[in-house]
């Protein structure tokens, strides 16, 4: 193969000793910085790292490569350990879970459906029985529909309380 | 024709000695897996993730994703005569490549370069990690040597002596007969020159196509699924 620094010179190519521009000096400044210091950022030094790496690329230093086997190995540990804790509890809540709808389901069972509430609960019914005593045949209908309405509030109370299984 | 044939370079004792290694890791054994990855880990780290990754973080980082990985999936390693290290570079190429499909920074690898040498560990006889490690370090010089072609021959210069052979600046200044302020502008336009060559991550156009190299792989039966 023959050396490229034999070829001649590419004329397309600009002349590498051309006189710079002020961005250039500008931009040559900042890569001489960054390759100086490698906590710059800087795209032509990274670059300029990445060819340096392959080129001769260095060693990771014995105890970071410790660090990484013992973060792998540790961290495999933490996994399964987190995993198990997760099973446990998922395999608790799901236990629960299905003793609580076998519980609902048994209780539900044991009584026919409805029967338990509709048993507690006020049903519709006639006034008659608010009103023992014939009453005038004009005047006192404030105080009759008074009464049906504290009659009818208390079973409206009632049949909540029930509702809320709290009678 | 005939390639070699994985064996391992330094003992029959020493192969022996992985195999039982795996056993046992596979088997459970947390030191064992340890052991392995102490043994191959840095020359991983050396010729297979720097030079692709190009800095050193990435390539701690990918280090640390293959261990993981390695960990998570050691059950799927079926031991087949030609050592751990094959899959453990199949593992390593896998992760190179994810890192190379996220990342936007120029490397001299990009994406497609690994994900043809992930292809070729399908195919390619494997080799023990001394023979593969030479051949990694082969590759990786020429890749160099190929972009440094491909730019003005004193641009090449100037990468090869500052940053090949890490010279001084003011040294090289003094090569290339110039001052050092110059040769920062000098420096300065063979890396933008080298990243016209290079073309942007992942442009396609920007490299000729590179003969295959050889390389150490597992057999297909043996293909890590990672």
């Amino acid at each position: 193969m023959s050396d490229p620094r034999d070829r001649p010179e590419d004329p397309l190519q600009p002349d590498p000793d051309a006189p710079a521009t002020d961005e250039e000096l500008a931009e040559a400044a900042k890569l001489r910085d960054a390759l100086e210091d490698p906590s710059r950022s800087n795209h032509d030094a990274e670059l300029a790292r990445a060819m340096s790496s392959a080129w001769s690329p260095r060693d990771l230093s014995a105890e970071a490569h410790r660090s990484l086997v013992e973060k792998a190995l540790v961290g495999r540990d933490a996994r399964r350990r987190r995993n198990r804790v997760i099973r446990v509890s998922f395999g608790a809540s799901a236990v629960l879970a299905l003793a609580a709808a076998i519980l609902l389901y048994v209780r539900s069972d044991s009584q026919p459906p409805g029967t338990v509430h509709v048993a507690a609960m006020a049903v519709s019914r006639s006034t008659q029985a608010l009103f023992r005593d014939r009453f005038a045949s004009s005047g006192g209908e404030s105080s009759r529909i008074d009464r049906i309405a504290m009659a009818r509030g208390a079973d409206l109370r009632d049949n909540e309380f029930a509702k809320w299984g709290v009678r | 024709m005939l390639r070699r044939v994985a064996r391992p370079s330094d003992s029959d004792e020493q192969l022996e000695r992985e195999r039982r290694l795996v056993e046992r890791a596979h088997a459970g054994d947390r030191s064992a897996v340890g052991e392995l990855l102490t043994a191959h880990g840095p020359a991983l780290y050396r010729c297979v993730l720097l030079p692709r990754l190009g800095s050193e973080a990435a390539a701690r980082d990918a280090l640390s994703e293959v261990y993981e990985r390695v960990i998570e999936r050691f059950d799927r390693f079926t031991w087949q005569n030609v050592g751990f290290w094959p899959w453990l570079r199949t593992v390593a190429l896998r992760v190179a490549l994810d890192q190379l499909r996220a990342r936007k920074r120029l490397v001299l690898w990009d994406a497609e370069d690994v994900a043809r040498e992930v292809d070729a560990t399908q195919t390619v006889t494997p080799v023990d990690q001394k023979l593969s490690e030479r051949r990694e370090r082969q590759a990786a010089r020429a890749r160099v040597e190929e972009a440094l072609s491909r730019i003005h021959p004193r641009y090449a210069r100037a990468i090869r002596l500052r940053v090949l052979e890490e010279r001084s600046r003011e040294e090289v200044a003094r090569e290339l007969e110039v001052s050092p302020a110059t040769f920062d502008v000098v420096l300065h336009r063979a890396m933008q020159s080298l990243r016209k060559v290079l073309g942007p991550p992942g442009d396609q156009s920007k490299a000729p196509p590179r003969e295959r190299a050889p390389q150490d792989a597992p057999p297909s039966s043996e293909a890590p699924d990672v």
